[in-house]
C-alpha cells in the first residue's frame, strides 16, 4: 500500500465515523421598539411610529382648551401641542406632581406630543410572540394593537394610527363641562 | 333530955347550913383557882366569896350561941327553919324567934340576908351585861376570823393576777426587744434599697446619655441615608434619561436607514447598560429605602427608649422618696418600741412592788388571823367560865317570884 492509499482510507474511515454538521438556524426575527408608560399602562411603541421622546419642554397654556392640553411648547423650530396623557386617557394626575418626559408623534396633519408615565428604554421581543388579540380594559384598549407577554404581564403595541384617527387629539376646544367629561373619559 | 331534945334540929339546921356555905365557898374557889376569866368576874367572885364567908361566920356564931346559950325548944325554931332554907340557897327566907335572944339575932340575919339579896343582884346586873358583851365579842372575834380568811383568800388571788400581770409585761418587753432588733434589720434593708436606688439612677443615666448619643448617630445616619436616597433618585432619573437617549438613537439610527447601522448597535449596547444600571439601581434603591425604613426605626425605637429611661428614673426617683418615707416611719416606730419597753419595764417594776406589798400583806394578815383566833379561843373559855358561875349564881334564889333564878343560866345558855 503506499502512502498516498493509506492516507486515502484513512481520510474516508474518518469520514465515515464523522457526524453531520449540524443545521444552521435562521437568526430569530425580533420586534424591536420601546416600551414607554401612558397613564400608567405599559405599552410597546414601535421605533418608526415616533418621532422621539422628549422631556417636558416649557409650556404656554392655550386658553379655551380642555384639561387634556397642557400647552404648547417649542420643538425644533416649531410649534409643538402637549397633551397630558393621564388625562387623555381617563386617569387623573396626583396634585403637586408632573411629568417629566413626552412622547412625540408625526404625523401627517398631527404634529403632537403626549406625557409619559415612564420610560423604560429600548427592548426586543420575539417576533412570532406577538399576539394579535388585545386582552386589555380601558380607554387604551382602542389605541392598542395586538401586543406581547412578559410574564404575567402583557404590554400592549400602541397603533399610533390609531390613536390619531381616533379623535380625542384634534377635539381640543373646552366646553361648560369640560372638566366633566375629562374625569369621565 | 327534954331541953337538948328540941335544940338537935336547930343544931343541925345550922350545921347544914354552915356545910351548904362550905360547899359554895369551895365552888367559887373552884371557879377562882381556874384562872378563866377577866378581872371584873374574878372581882365579883371575890366579892361572891366575901359574902359568902360572912354568912358562915353569922352561921357559925348562932351555932355556938345555940350551943353555948342552951336556949329553949322554940326559941330559934325560926331561925333554924330559916336558915334550913338559906342553906339550900335561898336567900328570900325570913327569920323570926319568940325570944329576945332569938329575936335580935333573927332580926341581925335578916338584915343579913337582904344585904346579901340586894348584894346577888347586883352581882346579877352587871354579870348579864358581861354575858351580853362577851356574846358580842365572840361573834365579832369570829368575824375577824373569817375576814381574815377571806382577805387571805383575796391576797392569794390578787398574788396570782399579779403574777400574770408581771408574766404579760414580761412577755411584752421580749417582744418589744424582736420588735427594735426587726425594725433595725428593716431599716438596714431600706438603707440597702436606697443604695440600689441610687446605684440605678446613676446607671440609668448613664444609659439615657449613651441612648442620646446613639440618637443623635441614628439622626447622622438618616441623613446620610437620605442623601444616598437623593442620589440613588437622581441616578435613576439619569437612567430614565439614558434611556430617552437610547430610544431617540434608535430612532434616528432606524430613520437613517443602512447608515445608521452603527448608531443602532450604539443604541443597543446603551439599552443593554442601562438595564444592567437600572437593575442595580433598583437593588440600590430598594436597600437604601429598606435601611432607611430600618434606620427610622432604630430612631423610633431609640426614642421610645429614651422616654422608657427618663420613666425609669423617675420611678427611681419615687422609689428613692418612699423609701426614705419608710425609713424616717421606721424610725419613729422604733423610737415607738422603745417608749413601749421602757414603760413595760418600769409596769414590770411596779408589778414586782406591789407583789412585794401584797406579800407582806398577806404575813400582817396572817399574824392577825392569828391573833383573832387566839381571842376567839379565850372568849370560848371564859364563856365556859361564866357559865361556870352563872350556874352557881342562879342557884341562889333572892326574888320571892320564882322558885330558882334563871337570869344568869339563861344568858349563858344562848351564848
Amino acid at each position: 500500500m503506499s502512502a498516498y492509499t493509506a492516507l486515502t482510507s484513512l481520510q474516508a474511515r474518518y469520514a465515515g465515523g464523522a457526524s453531520a454538521m449540524p443545521p444552521v438556524l435562521p437568526d430569530p426575527e425580533y420586534w424591536r421598539g420601546a416600551l414607554l408608560g401612558i397613564a400608567g399602562v405599559p405599552l410597546l411603541v414601535a421605533a418608526g411610529d415616533i418621532e422621539g421622546v422628549i422631556a417636558v419642554p416649557p409650556l404656554t397654556q392655550i386658553p379655551g382648551t380642555r384639561n387634556r392640553v397642557l400647552g404648547v411648547a417649542s420643538h425644533q423650530g416649531g410649534l409643538l401641542p402637549v397633551y397630558c396623557g393621564d388625562s387623555l386617557f381617563g386617569q387623573r394626575l396626583p396634585p403637586g406632581r408632573r411629568r417629566e418626559y413626552c412622547l412625540v408623534i408625526n404625523r401627517p396633519g398631527c404634529h403632537v406630543g403626549i406625557t409619559l408615565s415612564r420610560v423604560d428604554g429600548n427592548i426586543q421581543l420575539l417576533a412570532d410572540q406577538y399576539v394579535p388579540d388585545t386582552p386589555m380594559d380601558g380607554p387604551l384598549a382602542p389605541c392598542c394593537e395586538g401586543g406581547f407577554w412578559q410574564g404575567e404581564r402583557f404590554l400592549g403595541l400602541l397603533a399610533i394610527s390609531r390613536l390619531v384617527t381616533g379623535g380625542a387629539l384634534s377635539d381640543t376646544a373646552a366646553r361648560p363641562d369640560a372638566n366633566a367629561e375629562d374625569h369621565a373619559s | 333530955m327534954s331541953q337538948t331534945s328540941p335544940s338537935i334540929p336547930l343544931v343541925a339546921g345550922l350545921a347544914a347550913i354552915v356545910l351548904g356555905l362550905l360547899g359554895s365557898l369551895l365552888g367559887l374557889g373552884i371557879a377562882l383557882g381556874s384562872g378563866a376569866g377577866d378581872s371584873g368576874a374574878r372581882g365579883l367572885l371575890l366579892l361572891v366569896t366575901a359574902v359568902l364567908l360572912l354568912l358562915l361566920v353569922g352561921a357559925g356564931l348562932l351555932l355556938w350561941q345555940v350551943r353555948a346559950g342552951g336556949a329553949g325548944p322554940g326559941t330559934f325554931a325560926g331561925i333554924a327553919a330559916a336558915l334550913e332554907r338559906l342553906a339550900e340557897g335561898d336567900l328570900t327566907v325570913s327569920a323570926s324567934s319568940d325570944s329576945a335572944a332569938g329575936a335580935a339575932l333573927a332580926a341581925q340575919l335578916n338584915a343579913a340576908l337582904e344585904q346579901q339579896r340586894a348584894l346577888v343582884a347586883s352581882i346579877r346586873s352587871p354579870f348579864e351585861g358581861l354575858v351580853t358583851d362577851l356574846h358580842k365579842l365572840g361573834k365579832h372575834s369570829s368575824d375577824g376570823v373569817e375576814l381574815s380568811a377571806r382577805l387571805e383568800r383575796h391576797v392569794q388571788e390578787a398574788g396570782a393576777s399579779l403574777a400574770q400581770d408581771l408574766s404579760a409585761v414580761e412577755g411584752v418587753v421580749a417582744v418589744s426587744q424582736q420588735a427594735r432588733e426587726a425594725m433595725n434589720h428593716h431599716r438596714q434593708l431600706v438603707s440597702r434599697g436606697q443604695g440600689l436606688a441610687a446605684d440605678m439612677s446613676r446607671a440609668s443615666t448613664d444609659v439615657r446619655e449613651s441612648i442620646q448619643e446613639t440618637s443623635k448617630s441614628a439622626k447622622r445616619q438618616g441623613e446620610l441615608i437620605q442623601s444616598v436616597t437623593t442620589a440613588a433618585e437622581y441616578i435613576q432619573s439619569l437612567n430614565t434619561k439614558i434611556s430617552v437617549v437610547a430610544i431617540n438613537t434608535r430612532i434616528e439610527a432606524e430613520r437613517a436607514g443602512e447608515h445608521g447601522r452603527p448608531f443602532l448597535g450604539i443604541a443597543e449596547a446603551i439599552g443593554d447598560l442601562l438595564r444592567e444600571a437600572e437593575e442595580e439601581g433598583r437593588k440600590i434603591t430598594t436597600e437604601v429605602r429598606l435601611l432607611q425604613n430600618l434606620s427610622a426605626e432604630n430612631l423610633n425605637s431609640l426614642e421610645h427608649t429614651v422616654g422608657a429611661v427618663v420613666t425609669i428614673l423617675d420611678f427611681v426617683e419615687r422609689i428613692d422618696g418612699s423609701l426614705e418615707d419608710i425609713n424616717r416611719g421606721a424610725g419613729k416606730m422604733l423610737d415607738v418600741v422603745d417608749s413601749m419597753g421602757s414603760t413595760t419595764s418600769q409596769s414590770a417594776d411596779a408589778v414586782r412592788k406591789l407583789n412585794a406589798v401584797l406579800d407582806s400583806v398577806r404575813e400582817q394578815n396572817r399574824g392577825l388571823g392569828d391573833s383573832a383566833a387566839s381571842l376567839q379561843q379565850g372568849v370560848v373559855a371564859l364563856q365556859q367560865t361564866l357559865s361556870t358561875l352563872g350556874r352557881n349564881l342562879a342557884r341562889l334564889r333572892i326574888d320571892h317570884r320564882s322558885d330558882s333564878g334563871t337570869g344568869a343560866s339563861g344568858f349563858l345558855a344562848d351564848g
